[in-house]
């Protein structure tokens, strides 16, 4: 018996779900692996039964804490997938305001009729059984997670840094080309896709187990940061904190 | 030793006719401040043999960052086989440290274990050296790696208008075989004297014989001093990763989509990262950074130099040149010199 996966997506631009159908040389082997038995972006069944939900976007809305509730009671297993879902992501750097000022300048003085509450990952609202980082999601990783819990195994992130995946990469510091990087202290996986490509990392995957982050707001403020700077450098996907939601 | 002088055309030409017969990987300037890389030569004026050091060090050549290195099917009756890549290869312009280097990793990749990869690449592999001039970071003249004896064809050293050359072996002069070269005035000969002389002055240096230093290390294990260097150190593993010297390496299976086969790869690793030394059954032997940083320095200046007899670290100085937080192995090396003074006088009173 295969596998049956579903697909949800809760706030978030949806682009983790995007990423899977992008596996398209793969599509057909995932499918003799698993079946896809519900998923709003590619099909128009749908199905209460299911062994592995995989779940991106945060929760932010009254509306979808009920629903990955329900999602949480069909499924054997729920997988984040994306940064907003493992983290909160982008959406958690709304939560340091009210909501009522978030509406307000988003939406104007319509706003008031939106649904909308501090953005959590999925984990601050239901137990999930694993996360996949990433914004978006890795292609390999994500296929390398499939094979795994179709052998029966729960799928391992690294525990290193970006660093390693650079300089196996042989990237050259982006630091040294005067750029700012949170890579030091942020979870590899991605194959250090922003620095090969001449960019900083921004952290969409979350920090590593023990990172320093005492010695990045030095070294950040060495580079020529300012205080503030290294501040939005830390928040922009890793801003989510239970003690203020 | 034969002593040979070739003016720069002339260095191309001879990185030419190598391009003729074998892929030829040599510096290039990489973007960034002082950064380059070996790469391979697609155009021999963009050699770039005026460099202070590459990002990774040129054992990359001879063992990857990443690995292929068994193939196998599943199912009723598995099959496995093993792959070995290798090609003929020459690298040019590597400086004495990286070339001691690739001369310990001779010793340790066929120790108890013969690494049939490290060998098949080696076996194909020729060596043009350059001397070079130190920057802030390298202490080779400390570590004794300031000169080389053995381990590369011909050596080129800097002179006015070209180069000396050492051709040190018959696959060196054959490499010369229809290059233009002239016999070594002893004005130039003076010159690589002088060359070496300049090179040896160097700030960034050990405050002890090198051949002392495992003994320094018996009575500092337990000393703060590893907290306290350790204590702005990332364990981004960054120090190992760029070393000429380390060769740890993690397993990893790549499995294909059918879970019917797949290959067995390895990348290299890290002692200076948190789950190194985690065990199947989860325990960490070393958990804490100091730890860690301990560690490395043992093995390169104590364990590994007590069990071949030299030390498992060139003075090239990639390791610092490279981290952030600037953890300088002289400063530490020096510390464990003289705490390990400390302790002697204790004992002696």
């Amino acid at each position: 018996m295969k596998p049956r996966v579903a697909v949800f997506s809760f706030t978030g631009c949806e682009g983790c779900s995007l990423a899977i159908l992008e596996c398209e040389n793969e599509l057909l082997g995932v499918l003799n692996l698993v079946d896809i038995v519900r998923w709003r972006e590619a099909m128009s069944e749908t199905t209460e039964d299911i062994d592995i939900a995989l779940v991106d976007g945060s929760i932010s809305t009254h509306a979808g804490v009920k629903r990955i509730k329900k999602i949480r009671e069909m499924s054997k297993l729920v997988i984040a997938i994306g940064a907003c879902a493992h983290t909160g992501g982008l959406n958690a750097m709304k939560n340091k305001y009210g909501m009522g000022e978030v509406k307000e300048v988003v939406y104007g003085p319509d706003g008031a009729e939106f649904d909308t509450i501090p953005a959590r990952p999925v984990s601050a609202v239901v137990p999930v059984e694993f996360a996949l980082p990433g914004c978006p999601i890795d292609r390999e990783e994500f296929l390398r997670a499939i094979k795994e819990l179709c052998m029966g195994k729960m799928p391992k992130l690294p525990n290193y840094p970006v660093c390693v995946e650079c300089k196996r990469k042989e990237n050259v510091c982006v630091f040294f080309k005067g750029q700012f990087c949170m890579g030091p202290v942020i979870r590899a996986g991605c194959g250090a896709i922003c620095p090969s490509f001449g960019e900083g990392c921004e952290g969409c995957r979350g920090f590593i187990d023990n990172p320093n982050k005492n010695a990045h707001q030095e070294v950040l403020a060495e580079f020529g940061l300012t205080a503030q700077e290294v501040m939005n450098h830390f928040s922009m996907f890793n801003s989510y904190k239970e003690s203020e939601v | 030793m034969t002593l040979r002088a070739i003016d720069y055309q002339a260095v191309l030409a001879l990185i030419q006719s190598l391009m003729q017969e074998a892929k030829v990987v040599a510096p290039h300037q990489r973007e960034g401040e002082r950064q380059w890389s070996f790469e391979e030569v697609t155009e021999p004026a963009n050699v770039c043999l005026e460099y202070t050091s590459t990002v990774l060090p040129p054992k990359k050549y001879a063992f990857p960052t990443q690995e292929r290195f068994l193939r196998y099917e599943l199912g009723e009756s598995p099959k496995a086989e093993p792959i070995i890549e290798a090609e003929p290869l020459v690298l040019f312009g590597v400086h004495t440290c990286d070339i001691y280097a690739l001369n310990c990793l001779d010793i340790a990749m066929t120790d108890e274990h013969v690494d049939p990869n490290w060998v098949a690449r080696r076996k194909q592999m020729r060596i043009v050296g350059v001397d070079c001039l130190p920057d802030e970071y390298c202490f080779c003249a400390s570590m004794g790696t300031a000169t080389v004896h053995e381990g590369y064809d011909l050596f080129l050293t800097p002179v006015d208008g070209g180069y000396v050359v050492e051709v040190a072996t018959e696959a060196g002069e054959e490499m010369l075989t229809n290059i233009p070269t002239k016999e070594a005035t002893s004005a130039q000969v003076a010159q690589v004297k002088a060359h070496l002389n300049k090179k040896m002055q160097q700030e960034h240096k050990l405050d002890c014989d090198v051949s002392t230093l495992p003994l320094h290390f018996s009575g500092v294990a337990d000393s703060e001093l590893w907290e306290q260097h350790a204590e702005r150190c990332y364990s981004c593993g960054t120090c190992n990763l760029v070393c000429p010297t380390c060769i740890c390496y993690d397993v990893l299976e790549q499995l294909n989509l059918a879970l019917d086969g797949g290959e067995r790869v390895r990348v290299w690793d890290s002692c200076m990262l948190e789950e190194f030394a985690t065990v199947a059954t989860g325990e960490n032997f070393r958990e804490e950074r100091s730890q860690r940083l301990r560690h490395r320095f043992f093995r390169k200046y104590s364990y590994l130099f007590t069990r071949y007899g030299q030390p498992y670290c060139c003075g090239c100085g990639r390791c610092v040149r490279q981290c952030l937080v600037h953890i300088d192995p002289v400063p530490i090396l020096n510390d464990v010199i003289a705490e390990s003074q400390k302790g002697a006088t204790v004992r002696g009173a």
